[in-house]
This record gives structure tokens, sequence and C-alpha cells, in this order.
């Protein structure tokens, strides 16, 4: 009767695929699932796998998507078959949509691997329905708090579904991540070699995090992202992992140096850096040799609206999208503004947050991220826009020291009205540092002001 | 004028970029003439509470509550015995559950607190609307206190249900203590609110009192008149800001707005 049920509801899945090809509006990568979860409970428990299939699962705050795509291309560089989810696609409805998309009339899921990316909430119920071999965690760090609340709640779900037999490859550089663990079997570690040595000089409003295992403050000996470096713990001892993958980069060569090999990259920022760790973990778990490594490193392509260039008249405009309510993603995209050295306009957009209702104000997370790295003087002017947000952002720069005079306000979140305001400016290179939902509407106005030059 | 800060965990009281208010404490006592001198107090260490003025108590996570009331119990007697005499407290959040009587976790198991405040506070399961996720409700937050106007954010873990305390505020919009039109806590000198943004940093002019009140305390009079603060202009800017965003949410439902 099941079995009857469950070929039904991937039928339906399967005609409502067909149909969102042709119905305007409706999401392909969602509504099969979504539709298929209603007509039958627990529908992804159903499908059948090979023998010999790999079942990926990967979760965490942040770097799941790259990290996905990156495990996704290595897969296919190494000559296997894959099934993997779509962009965003990674809570029951997506997940359900992907298997249906990759399995025949008889809910066979025909590939040599299966990787998932799974919301970190949904973890939990995602490994009752299907039991991965290897679960990969990106890190576990302040997170949409309107939805998340805090970390504790995620490590809470992460435990839960991590109670099993399976491979875990976690970052030895992230606390929470780290201590996933404990009393596990099989467990590989992941990190990004850092310089203690050039770690900015600490003022008396820095601060660290707590541990997930004692509650007592965590000590970095350096931090390569927020919250994520090699740490130790001063109460219960929890420190990072030794055993750990550790990669290095090589900014000068553009490349990364992981156990005396050099594979050349595209992308050098520290958050990359980590997701080429995982995959080096990854590789190594798998028996993937170094050449497939550096042939699907080649042939990775990052999702468009993260990182970036557009030309608006002279100016150069450098598009990096943050998640709010996610400090690690902001503290990442000021990290790569600073590192250029050039004179800069920074333009911060941090908006309201309308993800879930009620949609609010909050940016108190801005707080959380070191803003002092702007303050090496190429910043020659600090732009404040959005509708509603726009003073408290001012005054998060103001109290880490910058000078009013340098801090120009804008309260819109309209586009146009933030390149007539370059224009005032001889500066070329900017910075915008926004929510991803601008991106479009910054893509129109660059448009429209491409063509009124012309 | 010197006034004592004791700034208690900073690396574990610091879940909503909660060190945002001791950036804006400390400009706002600059501005009114006061030299702040803030003291980081870490797991081990001890308030030195005959010569503290304040102690600031950032949010935390609830997993964090259990050590960190062990850690303070420490000196419990000391900080009871602190604040029987006056001595002032502001804390955020979460940290109502270490200072008041006891936290009850979803599924019943209870964590004592120190039972400075005579509060309970009981994990959020919210089933019915408003709410995202079942453990958290998050919105903006607009309170009247004395005859000033407090606008915020708000990431509420837990109800809050007084007792032989008073609330420091009340709420004009969202959820304050319990979705009951109460926001925060006052005992003697001890403030309990719920809000983050930070609070500071959004409401210098609650900052202002605050400190205008300790240095009375001290029998040291100071204006309230925040003339020589460069964020000023900021702040209330972004109160007339947030005000009008708060307004357009008025027809959800299940939210408080008295305004």
């Amino acid at each position: 009767m099941k079995r009857i049920q469950f070929l039904f509801a991937l039928l339906v899945g399967k005609i409502i695929m067909g149909l969102t090809k042709i119905i305007p509006g409706v999401s392909g990568t969602t509504w099969p699932g979504g539709i298929a979860n209603i007509l039958m409970k627990r529908f992804p428990k159903y499908f059948k796998f090979g023998d010999n299939t790999r079942i990926v699962m990967v979760t965490g705050t942040s770097g799941k998507t790259t990290t996905t795509g990156m495990l996704a291309q290595l897969i296919k560089s190494w000559g296997k078959t894959i099934c993997t989810n779509d962009i965003g696609a990674n809570m029951d409805r997506g997940i359900a949509t992907t298997l249906i998309r990759n399995s025949t009339m008889g809910g066979r899921v025909k590939a040599d691997y299966v990787v998932l990316e799974v919301d970190e909430r949904y973890l939990p119920i995602m490994t009752k329905l299907i039991a991965p071999h290897v679960i990969l965690v990106t890190n576990v760090l302040k997170d949409q708090s309107q939805r998340n609340g805090e970390p504790g709640v995620i490590m809470t779900k992460l435990k839960a579904a991590i109670d099993g037999d399976m491979h875990l490859i976690l970052n030895a550089h992230e606390p929470n991540s780290g201590s996933l663990g404990f009393n596990k079997d099989s467990v590989s570690y992941y990190g990004v070699a850092g310089d203690s040595t050039v770690a900015m000089e600490s003022i008396a409003t820095d601060v660290s995090c707590s541990c997930p295992v004692c509650g007592d403050s965590i000590h970095f000996e350096y931090e390569n992202l927020f919250n994520i470096g090699k740490y130790s713990c001063k109460g219960c001892g929890l420190k990072s992992e030794e055993s750990a993958t550790i990669i290095a980069a090589d900014a000068e060569n553009t490349a990364f140096i992981c156990d005396g090999t050099s594979y050349k990259v595209k992308y050098i920022s520290k958050d990359f850096m980590y997701c080429y760790a995982s995959l080096m973990a990854f590789a190594k778990h798998e028996g993937i040799d170094s050449l497939t490594i550096q042939k699907s490193i080649n042939d990775f392509k990052i999702q468009s609206g993260r990182v970036e260039q557009m030309k608006a008249g002279d100016k150069t405009i450098n598009y990096l999208r943050i998640k709010q309510e996610t400090p690690v993603t902001l503290q990442s995209a000021i990290d790569v503004a600073t590192a250029d050295k050039s004179e800069k306009i920074v333009v911060l957009d941090l908006s309201e947050i309308v993800d879930f209702s009620p949609k609010y104000t909050g940016m108190y997370y801005a707080y959380d991220c070191n803003f002092r790295k702007f303050m090496d003087g190429s910043v020659v002017k600090y732009i404040c826009m959005s509708k509603t947000v726009c003073y408290d952002v001012a005054t998060r720069l103001y109290l880490e020291g910058v000078d009013k005079k340098d801090i120009t306000v804008i309260p819109t979140d309209d586009y146009d009205v933030l390149l007539a305001e370059l224009e005032k400016y001889d500066t070329k290179t900017v910075y915008l540092l926004t929510w991803m939902h601008s991106y479009y509407s910054c893509l129109a106005s660059i448009e429209k002001y491409q063509k009124k030059e012309v | 004028m010197m006034l004592n800060i004791a700034w208690v965990y900073p690396d574990i009281l610091n879940l909503h970029g909660d060190r945002g208010n001791i950036m804006a404490l400390s400009k706002i006592a600059e501005a009114m003439g006061i030299e702040a001198n803030i003291t980081k107090i870490n797991y081990g260490d001890t308030i030195d509470f005959d010569n503290t003025d304040l102690i600031f108590m950032g949010a935390g996570q609830l997993r964090d509550v259990t050590h960190v009331v062990k850690n303070m119990s420490a000196w419990e007697d000391n900080i009871k015995d602190y604040v029987e005499k006056g001595g002032y407290v502001l804390a955020i959040g979460s940290t109502g559950c270490v200072l008041g009587k006891k936290l009850t976790i979803e599924g019943g198991d209870t964590v004592d607190g120190l039972g400075v405040l005579d509060i309970t506070a009981k994990e959020l399961c919210r089933t019915k609307m408003p709410y995202v996720t079942k453990e958290v409700y998050g919105d903006d937050i607009w309170w009247n206190y004395k005859d000033m106007e407090i606008l915020g954010n708000q990431i509420q873990r837990v109800d809050y249900t007084l007792g032989d305390v008073k609330p420091l505020g009340e709420v004009m919009y969202g959820y304050g203590n319990n979705l009951g039109g109460q926001e925060g806590a006052r005992y003697n000198n001890v403030l309990l609110t719920n809000t983050v943004g930070p609070l500071l940093s959004s409401n210098p002019w609650f900052g202002a009192d605050l400190l205008s009140e300790i240095m009375e305390s001290k029998g040291e009079k100071v204006s309230t008149d925040l003339e020589k603060l460069e964020f000023l202009d900021y702040a209330k800017e972004a109160a007339v800001l947030r005000k009008k965003f708060i307004k357009e949410k008025f027809k959800l439902p299940g939210i408080i707005h008295k305004a």
C-alpha cells in the first residue's frame, strides 16, 4: 500500500515538474516536492538508492551552497554520476524535488553520489528519512536570530541528527562544529592555516564567544573569519583538532597548499579557503587524487550575485553579498573590502529584515563585526543607505571611530539615488556591502544609469 | 567624575552585539563629563563590589545560563548585598534567567537562577501567532520608560513572569515580557530589558538617564542634556524611521500596540 502511495506521489511530482516548465511563476525547485510531501508523509524515505550510492549531506551556518557546489563538481570531475539539489532548495520541499527529478518512475535514484545541501534546522528530519554516509558541517555560528535565536538551538538539532553511523567532516577551527566530534568513531577535521603574529591589536571592547562544552571563553590564537580560527577553551581544554587537514593560502600564486601540493584557485578569500579545506578533507576521505581535485577547482563556477564587479560610469562597484543577522558573512565582506588597499568608497546597505513576518529592523549583528579594519586610511567616504536602518549603521561606524564628516547617510533603498551620490566623488573604486535582494535592483539601476550616460 | 562599570562575562553574554552597549555607554558618559572605567569580568574573576557603580550584563544563550549561574554563584551573597544596598545592574535579554529565580526549559527541566530578581522564565514554545519558529520571537519593540520612548529590537527566547518586582516599562508595540504589555523588570536599581539594538546605541537618552541616576546616588549632579553626544542626531533620526516602520506593522495579528 505504501509503495502504491509513494508511486502515486512521485508521479504527481513528476507531472508538476513538467508543468512548472510551462506555468510562469511556479517554482520548479520546490513545488513538485512540496506537493509530493503533502500526498505522502515522509516521502523521501521511500526512494531507492543503489548499493554503492554514497549519500553526503552538507549543513551549517554559512558556506553550504559553495561547499555543496564544490563537492558536486569534484564528483563530476572524478567521472561519477551525481544527484544534487538546486541552489537554495535545501529544505524538505527542495530536497524532495531533487529526488523526484533524479529518479526513475519507480523511485530509483540513479547516481553514484547524492550530495544534498541541507538546512541545519532540517537535518534531523532528513537524516531520519535518508541515512547519509557522510555529513559535512561548515560551521555553527550566530545566524538568522529571528528564526534560530542562538547557535545553541541549532547545536541541539545537529546533535540529534548525527546520532547514527556516518562519517563526520567537521570544521576544526569553529568550536561548535568541532565539538560535534566528541565520542564519535569516524570523524575528520579541516582548517585553514593562519598567522597569529599579524593579529590586530585588541581593544577594550573586543570579545570572543562561549565554549559549547563548558561555557567559558574561547581564546583564538588566530581568527581567520568571525569566530573561526585556531582556538582553545580556557575552561575545559576544548581546542582545534591537531589531526585536521589544514590548507595554507598562497595569495602570491593565487593558490593554496595542502600536504605539500599546490592547487591553483580563482577565489582566494578566507571563506573560500574554508570551503577548499572541507573539499580536501572530503577528497581524502573518499580517496580522490590531486589531479582530479585540481580539475574540479578549475571547473567550479561560483553562484552569481555573491561577489560581482559592475561598472557604473567611471566607477567600479564591487558588490559583496551578506546574509543579514549573520555576522560571519558581514565580517567576510569587510575582510574582502579591506584587503584591497586602494582608495575606496564603502557603501553599507544592511537594510531591514524581511525574510519572515514580522519584518523588523535588526542590525545589531553589525556590532559583532570588526569595523576597525576599515580604519587603515584607504576609505575616503562611507555611505549608509536603506529606508530604515541607515542611521543605525552610521552610529555603528561612528562608535568604531569613523569621523562623522566621512559618513553620508541616504535614507533610501533606491540605487538610482546611490549612483547620483557617487557622482560627487572622484574615487573610482566602490565596495557595496549589501544583502541578497538588492543585487537585481542594483543591476537595474546601473543599466538605467549606463543608458543615460550614452 | 568617575564611573566604575563591571562588564560581566563579555565573551559569553554577547549574543546580539551587546558590546555595542559598552561602546555607546563610554561615549554617553564622555558627553556627560563622566570618565567611564570599564573592567571586564571573566569566569573566575571577582567583582570589586565596593568600588563598582554599574554591573552590565549583555544577552547570552540559554544553553549558557547554567554555566553563568554556576560561576556567578561564587559571589551570590555579594551581588545580593550590592543590590539591596542600591547598586545598579543593567541586564539584557535572557540574562534575566540568570538573575531571576527559575528558568523552565521545554520538557519541564528547570535551572535555578541567582534569585536577585523575583521573576521566572519559561523557554519559548510558541504554537500561536505571532511566531517564526517555536523557539524564538524576533521583532521590533517600542516601549515607554519614564518620559522616554525606547525603540529597538527583541529576540526573545523566554517568557518572563514578574513576581514582586515592577515592570521596567510599558510596551507600545511588540512582545515585551510575554505579550502582556509589560517590558522588562525593575527591582531597586536592577534594570532588566529585552531590548537589543543595542539598547544604548539606539537610545542614548536611556543611558544618560541611567548614568544621571547613578551619579546622583553617588551625590553628584549631572545633566542628561546630550548636546555634546556626537551620535545623538543619528539616534534621533533612527528612532523616527523605526517608529514609521513599526507603525506599518500595526495591522499584524496578535501583536500588542498601543501607540
